[in-house]
């Protein structure tokens, strides 16, 4: 089982690597937004602003690559897929791969983003709290969406179902996520700010959990 | 009928509303006055038929989906 | 018969919760004063009691202030009416807290509270009171027999405690049959579990429907808008959202039987992110609604047991109703089912 999730994810990062452009338009989405703020806004002071609009530019962006998931499989390719690998191992070698990739594309473009609309509001910021939100969000986001793109994989309406599909099951970690790092980049005490990174962990493994249960269903056909 | 029902329905409910507004004074805020005044009992009124009507509405689309299938009904056979 | 007692029994409980819960008055209070100040030297402020008895026994109306450790007795106090009285107080003397906190105790209505009743203006606020007085009783529950607590703001509307939260349980209730059904159709991909499921989560939307029109009625004349941002209403939306986020799914595909298994997990799915988001949340932080940071069930302040002799049976009566349109809505499924076969055919 390890060997089939190791090969999935050496495979999809190899993919990922030769179709440059695909990689590059998720990271080209991002600097786009995070532009488009800084033509609004220049600069951002106010601490929750600053911070929810980090996260809403990061949502729609893990929304983009976890869409392609599963629908840049041909159906051939799945076919062969389903012959070669059990489908737990699709499940959790896809899940790895994207949180793997919303870690890279959300450090990246947390950097671009202070960058760009100023690092003011981090002045007090508690860094470790706030580089283990971001690792968390990443996390949670690529696991709980990968599951959603497989769903909508099976519609006609793909884009369209995973926004929709998406965004209800998400929201409730994405409020955790932003009071979360709010609190973190306010610069307050672990303490007082570790039950939230807990109960990010405990919805991120529980949609590893759920995933790894529901998604042979999906995959028989 | 069924459209007969709905209209029913918005008229009483029309009715209600004018009955409530009626008993309000006339300043201009007469929603505040109507729902503030003795203990704020008219906000359980306004809830208890909030639960009321929503439920009277979902009833009408219960039943106007049985008259679809009732009709199906009789084509068929 | 045998077949309807459920049913029955649910419609009945409904019926008397609903008597009860708005026969039943509620106990004495003092809810209101104006002005709600108290100045620097004399002054003169009248006292609204809320099904109060003033004019019984009116020489034994007491009326005292607390704040902080101290208390502070009126020099004058007239009975205007059942319900109104006009107190004098002469307040010049160093304060501990800048509110008072209001008491007012009668033979036959008991003591009544009100907390944070006046805001003190121009009096010198500082750790050690200078003066406290000896007039206050001992606390005494009102004597009246079966009502409902007399809370500041709520007044009259604690009633909507027997008809906006049963609708919460009742969503919660027919909303895990859907889970259940979904959990089935996965096992044993039978049409008639997903046409369960789908009745279940159909009824469920309905009472979240209910539920979210409601509170919404409530917190206007309460918290004072029409929605509040609050962990419990988050989450009520996030349940209507993802119910609907179910049906659009199960729409967009063609083929039944594929419809009814992506249906299926998303319904698990989104179920489980769902309920640890609202049972896990709200509990962590600052909500409006009672019973919350902290408390997990209605603490004995918020629900006495003369409400809870009425709450429990209405949240029965209503999760049966629920149930039972659920019934309904499931028969005219599979009916239905029936005649897409039949036409097919």
């Amino acid at each position: 089982m390890l060997q089939e999730i190791k090969a999935i994810i050496s495979k999809d990062l190899r993919m990922e690597w030769r179709q440059k452009h695909a990689l590059g338009s998720i990271f080209l989405y991002v600097i786009a937004s995070i532009f488009v703020a800084y033509m609004g806004f220049k600069q951002i002071v106010d601490v929750p602003t600053w911070n929810a609009l980090f996260w809403i530019i990061v949502l729609f962006a893990a929304f983009n690559a976890a869409a392609r998931s599963f629908s840049v499989e041909s159906s051939g390719r799945r076919l062969y897929l389903f012959t070669l690998a059990r489908p737990e191992s699709v499940i959790i070698g896809k899940m790895l791969y994207n949180a793997f990739l919303l870690l890279v594309m959300v450090f990246a473009s947390f950097a671009a983003y202070a960058l760009m609309l100023g690092t003011g509001p981090l002045e007090n910021a508690n860094w470790g709290s706030v580089a283990l939100a971001l690792t968390l969000g990443a996390v949670g986001l690529g696991f709980t969406l990968t599951l959603v793109s497989a769903l909508a994989a099976q519609t006609d309406n793909n884009l369209g179902l995973m926004a929709v599909l998406g965004l209800p099951v998400i929201l409730p970690m994405l409020l955790i996520l932003i009071r979360f790092s709010k609190n973190a980049i306010d610069g307050i005490a672990w303490s007082q700010n570790g039950a939230y990174a807990w109960q990010l962990l405990a919805i991120s493994v529980m949609s590893l959990g759920l995933s790894y249960i529901l998604f042979p269903y999906l995959w028989r056909e | 009928m069924n459209k007969y029902s709905l209209i029913t329905v918005l008229f009483i409910l029309g009715g209600l509303l004018s009955g409530l507004s009626a008993n309000a004074q006339a300043s201009g805020d007469w929603l505040e006055n109507t729902m503030l005044t003795s203990g704020k009992i008219n906000v359980v009124v306004a809830v208890v038929s909030v639960v009321f009507v929503l439920l009277v509405i979902y009833l009408i689309s219960i039943d106007r989906k049985l008259s679809e299938m009732e009709k199906n009904e009789i084509k068929n056979s | 018969m045998s077949k309807y007692w459920w049913k029955i029994l649910s419609a009945l409980l409904v019926l008397t919760t609903l008597i009860f819960g708005l026969r039943a008055p509620l106990a004495p209070g003092v809810p209101m004063v104006s002005p709600d100040k108290i100045n620097n030297g004399v002054t003169s402020v009248t006292i609204t009691g809320y099904n109060t008895h003033f004019t019984e026994n009116p020489d034994k109306v007491v009326v005292w202030l607390t704040n902080g450790d101290a208390t502070f007795c009126p020099y004058e106090l007239a009975v205007i009416d059942d319900t109104h009285l006009r107190v004098t107080f002469s307040i010049t003397e160093k304060i501990a807290d800048s509110f008072f906190d209001l008491y007012v105790n009668t033979p036959k209505d008991g003591t009544m509270y009100l907390p944070s009743a006046f805001l003190q203006s121009k009096l010198e606020v500082s750790l050690q009171p200078d003066r406290t007085e000896n007039c206050a009783v001992n606390l005494s529950a009102d004597p009246g027999g079966f009502n409902y607590p007399n809370q500041p703001i709520l007044n009259e509307t604690i009633r909507n405690i027997f008809y906006h939260v049963p609708t919460w349980f009742a969503m919660l209730f027919v909303m895990s049959i859907s889970l259940v059904f979904s959990i089935m159709n996965l096992g044993t991909s039978k049409t008639k579990y997903d046409i369960a499921a789908e009745s279940a989560a159909h009824v469920g939307l309905l009472f979240a429907f209910i539920g979210l029109a409601t509170g919404s009625v409530w917190a206007r004349f309460t918290w004072g808008a029409w929605w509040v941002s609050d962990p419990r209403l988050n989450g009520a939306a996030i349940a209507v959202l993802i119910y609907l986020a179910y049906f659009i799914l199960k729409s967009s595909v063609n083929d039944k039987e594929k419809a009814a298994r992506l249906g299926a997990v998303y319904n698990i799915f989104a179920f489980m992110m769902m309920i640890v988001f609202v049972m896990v949340l709200p509990r962590m932080t600052d909500s409006l609604h009672p019973g919350v940071g902290g408390n997990p069930a209605f603490s004995q302040y918020d629900l006495d047991d003369n409400m809870r002799m009425i709450f429990y049976p209405a949240v029965i009566g209503w999760i049966g109703m629920a149930v039972w349109i659920f019934q309904i809505k499931y028969r005219m499924g599979k009916l239905k089912f029936k005649q897409l076969m039949h036409e097919q055919i």
